[in-house]
């Protein structure tokens, strides 16, 4: 009888404790490989790709677009992964080190910091040293691309290829502005001085969504922050390098603008719990007259604005800005990266450089209305709204535009918790100010 | 083996080293499998939530990761935002407790011993059932609506825009869930109200006991064994599901709507802490096992003294 029980004890012990330890030797073990060379041998006619879209019809139609015009010139088979959860969906492959050979770095789910922690992307540096146009072999992608879109990592290389630029501000209704007869704030002074307008007609000056407070943050307060043209402290504070930056009074003073803002009852109500659709819808509605919003926006209220012709949606940059300030843009990259041990990286990078086409660019600047990360892109060939022409205008004029380009890690999730808390008055500055300064101390 | 001048049959064998025959063979076809599955898929995970809490790391993968032995728990062990979360889940449970058992045994009562008639009875019995079923999607965008700070019902009524949902949050979340919760557990008492034999309401009747004395004496005494399975239902699975209808109704997830199932999402998700996160899943489940461990121990000391 003992010996039975030993032995079912034994059993039992061994078929709980076997496959927990092959489950971690196989994670732990499943990352110890040699990097895929990047030589020339059998032709390899195979490519993976994963595509975040958002769902726009316009967005999965440039990348089906720019896909098979890639298949057709080159005999590439691309097997695509897209959708709205691509990401996640793909998550479990990237953590096992069996990825799709090239990522779109967009959309939930996907930290591309995490990943170059974790060794997941290929560095680039090397390569972009002597990569060359896809159809001009004499010209140098370094010279078509501004390098100051080339995001930055604490390692110093580059990880990942701007696609794209973008930007983030104020939308209004211009169409209800001008009928209502509100003036359009561009500085901070104007922001304060026309809110009582907005408010006596039962329009709250300014909506956001609670749920991606980043939106307030990278439209209003990360301008105002760029306002004052320095680039060390512009460095400091977005690489959260150094944690005292947040210290520096030009950081403190913008945080107080806005929290006066506040103050003065300028969110609509409830603002702080809204998700995407609800502020877009109460910005739509009028019960705001301004939502802060990426470049996205339009693309997402496609529908919307084709039913309703009248809107017209305009586009500013932060008036969080004082009226002494030059009005700035930040601009930020919409980038694409390499798997390390993806298998067919040659083509990966191919497809990189297919898409700084100049026809490809013309594909997705009209597919997301972003604008090229070419140089000196003609956009006077490109199909776009008016909505997007005027954006791009706005953006060309203003002088001095400052790059987004490193990456603070989780310091950025605490700024938005910051921002919600004073919107919601259960935070003070001073208090949300430490709680970013011990973020950055664990980065 | 055929019975002989009808003896019955033993399963008492006579005792062998290993037998293919009697229980071990039942126990081999029928109980090894689901033991397997039940390892794998319950306590292979947990041992590995358990590993990976002693690592701070931010993907799937271990290579590289910084072992960090206790270092996790004890964060989260100092962490205000992990007792708030606490606090808030007691806080539900106890309110749904209040709230499902008054309004369960309320209707469980009312459908059984008002004298309703039968068509009446599946009338209320679907739409008190009906949101145990609805999708969780479904429910959240609705009470999104139902409580919206400026369209909501409140603020119709009131003329005034409120927000209800940044100061009232757990108040909310327990309405919801008790709301969702009444339904299932009606049916569950309603089937030991109607297991009660009738003559014994019948005696009571015959021995002057009014309704109001019945149910005290007669009906609630007879189902308290499903009135523990509710509470402690309730209990256990509110630990880990109350994030089931914090999450997507919280576009802003702070400490004061937070429960502890969404702290453990939001790290993992919003911060890819993953380390930290299977850290803090660990003391949810240690959290929830001594409190599920300990009520029902209490809850049936009487019937293990019997």
């Amino acid at each position: 009888m003992r010996n039975k029980k030993a032995i079912f004890g034994t059993v039992i012990a061994l078929a709980v404790l076997v496959p927990f330890i092959a489950m971690n030797a196989t994670i732990i073990s499943s990352g110890v490989h040699a990097d895929p060379i990047l030589s020339s041998g059998e032709e390899d006619l195979s490519l993976s790709v994963q595509i975040h879209t958002n769902g726009a019809p316009k967005i999965e139609k440039a990348w089906t677009t720019i896909l098979n015009r890639f298949m057709d010139e080159t005999d590439i088979n691309v097997k695509t992964y897209t959708g709205v959860n691509v990401n996640t969906q793909l998550k479990a492959q990237w953590d096992n080190d069996n990825p799709p050979d090239f990522v779109f770095i967009d959309g939930n789910g996907l930290s591309d910091a995490a990943m170059v922690k974790d060794g997941k992307l290929l560095p680039l540096d090397e390569w972009f040293l002597t990569a060359t146009d896809f159809d001009d072999e004499n010209t140098k992608l370094s010279a078509l691309i501004d390098s100051s879109l080339i995001p930055l990592f604490a390692d110093g290389k580059m990880y990942q290829i701007p696609i794209l630029r973008n930007t983030e501000g104020a939308y209004y209704d211009k169409a209800f502005m001008d009928k209502e007869g509100f003036q359009i704030p561009t500085c901070f002074e104007e922001m304060m001085s026309t809110a009582s307008a907005f408010k006596a007609k039962g329009v709250a000056p300014l909506t956001y969504p609670g749920q991606y407070a980043s939106y307030l943050l990278w439209s209003y307060l990360m301008p105002a922050y760029a306002a004052y043209q320095d680039q060390e402290f512009w460095d400091g504070i977005t690489s959260a390098k150094n944690p005292e930056i947040y210290r520096d009074s030009r950081f403190k003073d913008v945080l107080e603008r806005f929290e006066r803002f506040v103050k003065d009852g300028n969110l609509l109500n409830d603002t702080v719990n809204y998700s995407h659709s609800q502020s877009q819808s109460a910005w739509f509605n009028h019960k705001a007259a301004a939502i802060s919003n990426g470049l996205w926006l339009e693309g997402e209220m496609s529908s919307s604005l084709a039913e309703h012709p009248e809107f017209q949606m305009y586009f500013t940059n932060s008036p969080l800005r004082l009226s002494s300030q030059p009005e700035t843009s930040v601009i930020g990259s919409n980038t694409v990266a390499i798997a390390r041990y993806g298998k067919h990286q040659k083509n990966a990078l191919k497809f990189a450089t297919f898409l700084l086409r100049e026809d490809n660019q013309k594909t997705l600047v009209e597919g997301y209305n972003y604008l090229s990360a070419l140089r000196d892109f003609d956009y006077n060939d490109c199909e776009l709204t008016a909505t997007a022409k005027q954006i791009f205008d706005t953006i060309a004029a203003t002088p001095n535009p400052v790059y987004h380009r490193y990456n603070w890690g989780t310091v950025g999730d605490i700024f938005n918790t910051v921002i919600n808390g004073i919107a919601e008055g259960t935070l003070s500055v001073d208090e949300g100010i430490e709680r970013i300064i011990n973020e950055a101390k664990k980065q | 083996m055929k019975p002989k001048n009808n003896e019955s049959i033993s399963l008492n064998r006579p005792h062998h080293s290993f037998s293919f025959g009697g229980k071990w063979s039942f126990i081999l076809t029928f109980g090894l499998i689901a033991f397997l599955l039940y390892l794998f898929l319950c306590i292979a995970p947990l041992l590995t939530s358990l590993w990976y809490g002693f690592f701070r790391v931010s993907t799937g993968n271990l290579k590289g990761a910084q072992f960090v032995g206790y270092q996790n728990y004890i964060t989260i062990l100092k962490d205000k935002t992990f007792w708030m979360s606490f606090r808030n889940d007691v806080v539900i449970i106890a309110g749904k407790l209040v709230i499902i058992l008054s309004f369960s045994v309320f209707f469980a009562v009312s459908m059984t011993k008002f004298g309703l008639k039968k068509w009446e009875t599946g009338i209320y019995r679907f739409f008190l059932y009906l949101p145990g079923i609805l999708s969780v999607v479904v429910i959240t965008y609705y009470y999104q609506s139902f409580f919206d700070g400026n369209y909501g019902i409140f603020a119709l009524l009131s003329g005034k825009p409120n927000q209800l949902i940044s100061t009232h949050p757990i108040a909310i979340v327990t309405f919801i869930a008790s709301w969702c919760g009444i339904g299932y557990f009606m049916i569950i008492l309603i089937s030991a109200i109607n297991g009660i034999p009738a003559s014994v309401y019948e005696a009571a009747r015959l021995d002057g006991a009014n309704q109001a004395t019945q149910l005290f004496r007669i009906t609630l005494p007879e189902i308290k064994d499903q009135i523990i399975y509710v509470v402690v239902s309730i209990i256990s699975s509110s630990f880990a599901g109350n994030m089931n209808l914090t999450l997507p109704f919280f576009a802003n997830r702070n400490e004061n709507n937070m429960v502890m199932g969404a702290y453990v999402y939001h790290y993992a998700n919003d911060y890819n802490e993953l380390g930290y996160s299977n850290a803090a899943a660990v003391l949810l489940m240690i959290i929830s096992f001594t409190v599920c461990y300990g009520l029902n121990r209490n809850l049936t000391k009487g019937d293990q003294a019997k």
